[in-house]
């Protein structure tokens, strides 16, 4: 009788494994590759997206647009992969934080994590003030920032706490509305592009950049880095790996599809951008004259583009509650937001907590204003915060292939690459930011490096606190047949 | 290269499955490359898409792999879910007559040996295959077809017939046996000589009244008294393996 078969036959429990995994409390199998997908596209937002980038990267760029997005496009595919080396092998709450941690250590799974916490945040607390405004100028409100509106704040005080019970109860048909919601306005984005493609005869002239008119280096990186920020959130569907059917295929199937979806959609509206502005258009899929021509576009591109914005407040908020919720079950964070909720199966503290966040923060904004310095980080963290991320996730892939003695070049080279490619832009983007608003950089750093400094005390300062970071949802005995071979190390 | 390395996908699979059943979860990716011979980068894959599909689970505290219970699921489209009872209810049988038992399938009008006693094995499995007329095994089958008579299953028919022809055994001598097995219920043989043995062969029979089976005892020494005793043994043994292991799923093969 083979080993196999023997193993089958007696069918025992391995007893060299747990009885319970780290994240335990999380209902396993509870969420399909659909509800991935849904929980990265709205974390995306492509809608906003598309409506935001086609001018911006238009408007820095110029003819290059199309080469920059193509670019954009390929190191987010290649931050993809590298996520995908660490997804296909462990299945983490905690994402590109976990995976960092396993790669490169506490210290830079540390400055990851806290700028993802930054990040989820600033782009929750970003869009679900965008949202009120959309909504607020649905009805004919006109003034863009206005601080003192009883209005604005019943309104983020009742999405935050909407989104914040969505996922404390852990409603799985919400991200799927908000797929619906997206799917809804990125065809009409589409059919608009398509008209206005149409309208200036099909003029695929824009792709080929005029050498001429090339833009400078650094705004060139600007507009990439501007692109880049238009994919943030595509890695968020990680996060619910833990709960989903066969997370180790479904995760990295999630992440490539949102990324090659996303960038399909972005690259074609570019092109219709481009060949508007070839014919002599504005840079902007709906300009000021088809508003004027049909009033009642105005309220309904408003209504559709605030939908879409709390779709990206609930995502990341949702990304962010899991991301708590295994630091605290590690001890990095209080232990009480890594409590589950046994009749929900959700992280019901860590949802509370980080609903309250996400409604004070949204008031600050508010109330901040403009020109406020909490904005000017706020919209850093959106943008410098991922790009941290995805450039610590791409360098870690490789040495974790190395330490499980998993290494082949065939799986780690797009890791290697996208660690140059991230590596670039986060430079750039360093650099441009350092010249244009210093102290919104110099705090970003400052609260990195301050609590990943406090954290690599704690782990040094030794009481077990080592072995627990970098927790995933691992196999345990009831998983796993026994294969009576001694599970002894050699 | 040798070995699985140069087989099939799912034959590469399944080597990796036994390499990790066999080595428990101290095997690295790498070290499973290795025994199987196999190019890492291929092999790293392999694992990874058994690990994705949870046939294999990554071990959290050691480096390597344990068997998950998807494997057993696995088993199961390959094997019944239930059990076979037939090697129960002949060791049952050995047990209560203390003689030698075997058991044998009749597939296709072929003679299978599914279960040899370890005791007392069978003088020559060649001539049980083939010369149908010197064993209560063979006797068995040749009576299931007797000649110029119709039958449902004219294949099975065909080749008994071919392989009585083969064997010298003149269409007399079928109906002989045929005739003697009908009133009796079972074909009994006896072997005289220095390797003296008696043999007695009772059918085991579909609901459709097909035989599928048989239950055999074969005793040192040729009288056939010593083999008759355990007669009502047998016939129980035989109608225990027609209920529980032909009444639901007939199995022929």
């Amino acid at each position: 009788m083979s080993a196999l078969s023997d193993a089958i036959a007696r069918r025992t429990p391995d007893a060299s494994l747990g009885t319970i995994s780290p994240l335990h409390g999380l209902r396993r199998g509870s969420v399909t590759t659909l509800d991935l997908v849904a929980q990265s596209v709205a974390a995306v937002a492509p809608a906003g997206g598309l409506l935001i980038l086609t001018g911006g990267l238009v408007e820095r760029t110029g003819s290059f647009a199309f080469v920059a997005l193509l670019l954009t496009t390929v190191a987010v595919i290649l931050v993809a992969l590298a996520m995908s080396i660490f997804a296909r092998r462990i299945s983490a709450a905690g994402g590109i934080y976990t995976f960092v941690t396993r790669g490169l250590g506490p210290a830079a799974g540390m400055v990851a994590g806290v700028a993802l916490l930054l990040g989820y945040a600033g782009v929750s607390i970003d869009t679900l003030r965008s949202a009120v405004r959309r909504i607020d100028a649905a009805f004919g409100g006109t003034s863009r920032w206005a601080s003192d509106g009883f209005a604005s704040t019943l309104l983020v005080i009742g999405i935050g706490a909407a989104v914040t019970a969505v996922i404390a109860l852990g409603a799985r048909m919400s991200t799927r509305v908000m797929l619906a919601v997206e799917a809804v306005v990125v065809v009409a984005l589409i059919a608009v592009s398509v008209t206005v493609f149409a309208a200036s005869g099909w003029n695929l002239a824009g792709i080929v950049p005029e050498a001429g008119s090339a833009p400078s280096l650094p705004s060139f990186a600007e507009g990439i880095g501007f692109a880049l920020v238009c994919f943030v959130g595509f890695e968020s569907g990680a996060a619910l790996g833990p709960e989903s059917r066969r997370p180790l295929a479904a995760v990295p199937r999630a992440l490539v599809w949102t990324v090659g979806s996303v960038a399909a959609v972005y690259l074609f509206g570019v092109l219709a951008q481009l060949s508007a502005v070839a014919g002599g258009r504005e840079a902007s899929l709906l300009t000021e004259a088809d508003l004027a021509a049909n009033p009642w576009l105005d309220p309904v591109v408003h209504a559709v583009v605030a939908a879409s914005w709390i779709a990206c407040t609930l995502a990341c908020t949702n990304a962010l509650v899991r991301l708590v919720f295994t630091m605290a079950r590690e001890g990095v964070l209080p232990r009480a937001l890594g409590r589950t909720s046994a009749r929900f199966a959700t992280p019901h503290v860590a949802a509370l907590a980080a609903g309250t966040v996400l409604v004070i923060g949204t008031l600050l904004l508010v109330s901040a204003g403009r020109d406020s310095l909490y904005r000017d980080v706020v919209h850093l963290a959106e943008s410098m915060a991922f790009i941290i991320a995805y450039l610590a996730v791409c360098a870690a892939a490789t040495p974790y292939l190395v330490r499980i003695r998993e290494f082949s070049l065939r799986e780690a080279w797009p890791a290697l690459l996208g660690t140059l490619a991230l590596a670039g832009v986060a430079a750039t983007e360093m650099l441009a930011e350092a010249a244009d608003d210093a102290t919104a950089l110099c705090i970003l750093i400052a609260l990195v490096a301050a609590a990943t400094i406090a954290h690599l005390l704690r782990v040094r300062s030794g009481r077990g606190f080592a072995g627990r970071i970098g927790a995933y949802d691992t196999p345990v005995a009831s998983d796993a047949i026994s294969s009576g071979a001694p599970a002894r190390r050699s | 290269m040798s070995g699985p390395a140069s087989g099939s996908g799912i034959a590469l699979a399944l080597a990796v499955l036994e390499e990790v059943a066999r080595g428990g979860p101290t095997l690295s990716a790498n070290r499973i490359a290795q025994l199987l011979g196999m190019p890492r980068a291929s092999a790293y894959r392999l694992i990874n898409s058994l690990t994705s599909d949870e046939y294999l689970l990554r071990h959290p505290t050691l480096d390597g792999f344990v068997l998950g219970v998807r494997v057993v699921e696995l088993a199961h489209l390959i094997a019944p879910r239930t059990a076979d009872p037939t090697p129960e209810i002949i060791a049952a049988l050995r047990e209560r007559t203390g003689e030698a038992v075997h058991f044998v399938r009749y597939p296709g009008g072929r003679v299978v040996i599914v279960d040899e006693d370890p005791d007392l094995p069978l003088l020559s499995i060649d001539r049980t295959r083939r010369q149908l007329g010197a064993t209560a095994i063979g006797r068995l089958l040749l009576a299931e077809f007797p000649p110029l008579e119709a039958t449902v299953d004219p294949v099975a028919a065909r080749v008994v017939a071919d392989s009585a022809r083969a064997s010298g055994i003149s269409i007399d001598e079928r109906l002989r046996i045929a005739s003697e097995i009908e009133r009796l219920g079972y074909a009994w043989c006896t072997e005289p000589g220095a390797v003296a043995r008696a043999c007695i062969a009772v059918p085991v029979r579909s609901p459709e009244g097909e035989l599928v089976a048989a239950v055999v005892l074969s005793t040192v020494g040729a009288e056939r008294d010593r083999v008759a005793r355990h007669l009502g043994a047998l016939l129980d043994a035989s109608a225990e393996l027609a209920h529980r292991a032909y009444a639901v799923d007939p199995q022929r093969g």
